[in-house]
């Protein structure tokens, strides 16, 4: 089958457009610079204060700083990706041609979907060479890496779709940028700080109850796993205390602990469904006649 | 069957009624002009019938399938081309045809010989590899309509092909769409000047605030603006001399319908006690009611000025044509 068979045509000249410009190549230098200079720059800072006998402990700090900077970068690449996808069609005129074409809906989101996952993708698999250094030096399981790598997947799929999903209803490319990352920006650092605060209130309000007290844990978890950074937060500081990565437990006053999923279990299936919601809608919007 | 039917169709943007209750009816093969000022409804009406926006209210049949019902199969049968100029986004004028094939599923191997026929059909088959948004308003305009005909639609929808063309472009786009017209295509086309979409269209439309104004034949339309030709102006006509005389010899032109003094000279002139042929300097003013055409006006204006009439201003007021249209159901 050959590939323009199997990829929509939205697709291979949505690929076509942004592998042939300098910025596909430019940005994927800067990331990488940015990611791999930083994790340079800490690591000669830690050598000159650690002794041979703490390499662990570097390779723990190599590696939550590369990590926290592949985070930082493609929640602010991702979105872009999309972000003006169907608004700048709207701008240049081209987005009432295309839907009065017999490509359908769901080809168009999948056409706009494709070259931002797939540069998301590349992204993400450029830096793994710089996680073998904490690996190297140790302080981290290979499953730690992997899980790591696997929430920025599932959150850059997740940012891309909302991308697109908002430039589906806004009629400017500046509006439909803005709000995007508004709405990435809650969803990475607002839940969280919100469930911090909430957890402050809930903990006076809710603990010697231990029905209410479940149900409010339960209600906080899935709120701090709606956020990456959260989420490897959590699964980080769960790892280093129980030594687990599967298994989750919080403990409730005067009774068994709670198992739960592990957060990125939670931050995978909400993610999946918010992304599924996203797209679905969008190709809704992509679907139905204007009404103005 | 009727290429296009539009019953009843309303189009409202909140409280704006963009189209009024319109009904229309486009024969196979027909090429209408759609002639409309700004905001009449002309794009609107086009993207109704593009099915890319939904109507308030009223039923569209295009080929006998309804809009709301069958958009893909209406799609597959109709060419639309907005007035904007897109750009292709860093294609080349060969890449853009190309990708528009495949997105109305153009088998994969026809692609690249339809793209090339239709280039040369537009005259940009030199220019083929030149990136879109290098070629000019005129070459764009072009290439769009070679967009437009990708799948061989049977009816086109061009809004506004001819703004922002040069006149040369003008002529070559208006030869394009002749030659469509000859391929049998039924063609809707919009425009705010008559006179610019006149050579290519049989039937013509007006489209004022959403409502259809006229429509009919060229021919017909043409009679119906003969008739209007030379509607009633108002000239207001000041001068100095003998005030009968002037208004003699205005009222033996056979094209006045009426003449009258204009206040305050009138008036300062009853009130005069001067001796009369003092008051022949003084500034007078008639209006006239003319029916002529300019050459009559321009008859008139030397008549007086044989008279030893001394004409200061000889200005028309009202040169607006006032053609009252009743709202129709037309087929065109």
């Amino acid at each position: 089958m050959s590939i323009n068979k199997r990829f929509s045509p939205i697709s291979l000249h949505e690929l076509h457009k942004l592998m042939r410009s300098p910025r596909a190549f430019g940005v994927l230098t800067v990331f990488l610079c940015v990611v791999g200079g930083v994790a340079l720059l800490m690591y000669a800072a830690a050598m000159l204060n650690e002794t041979r006998r703490n390499a662990s402990s570097i390779g723990q700090t190599l590696y939550f700083i590369i990590s926290g900077m592949q985070l930082i970068l493609v929640c602010f690449v991702a979105p872009a990706l999309t972000a003006t996808a169907i608004s700048s069609e709207r701008e240049r005129g081209t987005y009432d041609i295309l839907r009065a074409s017999l490509i359908t809906p769901w080809q168009i989101v999948r056409g706009k979907l494709t070259a931002p996952l797939g540069y998301t993708f590349l992204l993400i698999l450029s830096t793994l060479p710089l996680l073998s250094l904490p690996l190297i030096l140790g302080g981290i399981e290979i499953a730690e890496a992997v899980i790591s790598v696997w929430v920025m997947l599932i959150s850059g799929i997740l940012f891309i779709s909302i991308g697109l999903f908002v430039s589906t209803f806004c009629k400017t490319n500046l509006g439909a940028i803005i709000l995007t990352y508004a709405l990435v920006l809650i969803l990475v650092i607002g839940i969280p700080i919100f469930a911090l605060i909430a957890s402050s209130f809930g903990a006076a309000v809710f603990t010697g109850t231990a029905t209410l007290e479940r149900l409010f844990t339960w209600l906080m978890m899935v709120l701090t796993s709606l956020s990456p950074i959260s989420t490897l937060t959590i699964t980080e500081l769960n790892f280093y205390a129980s030594g687990k990565l599967w298994e989750f437990s919080v403990p409730i006053t005067g009774a068994s602990p709670m198992t739960l999923l592990p957060p990125f279990v939670l931050l995978t299936l909400s993610y999946a469904l918010l992304s599924l919601l996203t797209l679905g809608l969008s190709a809704r919007r992509i679907g139905q006649p204007d009404k103005s | 069957m009727y290429a296009i039917e539009i019953r009843n169709l309303t189009k409202r943007y909140g409280r704006k009624t963009a189209l009024d209750n319109l009904s229309l009816i486009v024969m196979p093969g027909a090429a209408l002009g759609l002639i409309g000022p700004i905001g009449a409804g002309k794009t609107t009406l086009l993207r109704i019938l593009a099915t890319v926006l939904k109507p308030t209210s009223g039923d569209l049949f295009i080929d006998g399938l309804t809009i709301s019902q069958h958009p893909q199969q209406i799609r597959q049968i109709v060419g639309y081309m907005p007035s904007t100029l897109g750009g292709g986004a860093d294609m080349t004028a060969q890449e853009y045809l190309t990708f528009y094939a495949a997105c109305y599923a153009v088998p994969e191997n026809d692609r690249a010989n339809l793209s090339a026929d239709l280039l040369q059909l537009v005259d940009l088959y030199h220019r083929r590899n030149d990136p879109v948004d290098k070629l000019s308003p005129g070459m764009k305009k072009r290439l769009e309509l070679a967009r437009t005909l990708v799948h061989d639609p049977a009816i086109m929808l061009l809004d506004e092909p001819f703004t922002g063309l040069d006149p040369r472009a003008r002529v070559e786009t208006n030869a394009l769409i002749n030659e469509l017209r000859s391929l049998g295509k039924t063609i809707v086309v919009t425009s705010a000047s008559l006179t610019e979409i006149e050579p290519i269209c049989s039937h013509i439309a007006f489209l004022n605030e959403g409502k259809l104004s006229f429509s009919g034949e060229l021919d017909e339309v043409r009679a119906h603006f003969a008739d209007h030709q030379h509607p009633q102006r108002v000239i207001s006509i000041r001068f100095l001399g003998d005030p009968d005389r002037a208004l003699t010899i205005v009222k033996e032109s056979p094209d006045v319908s009426a003449a009258q003094p204009v206040q305050p000279y009138a008036a300062a002139l009853a009130a005069s006690t001067l001796p009369a042929h003092t008051t022949l300097n003084l500034l007078k003013e008639m209006h006239i009611a003319f029916n002529g055409d300019y050459a009559a006006a321009s008859q008139l204006l030397r008549s007086l000025m044989h008279s030893g009439t001394q004409v200061v201003s000889f200005t028309e007021l009202n040169n607006t044509p006032n053609i009252q249209h009743t709202p129709q159901k037309v087929m065109v």
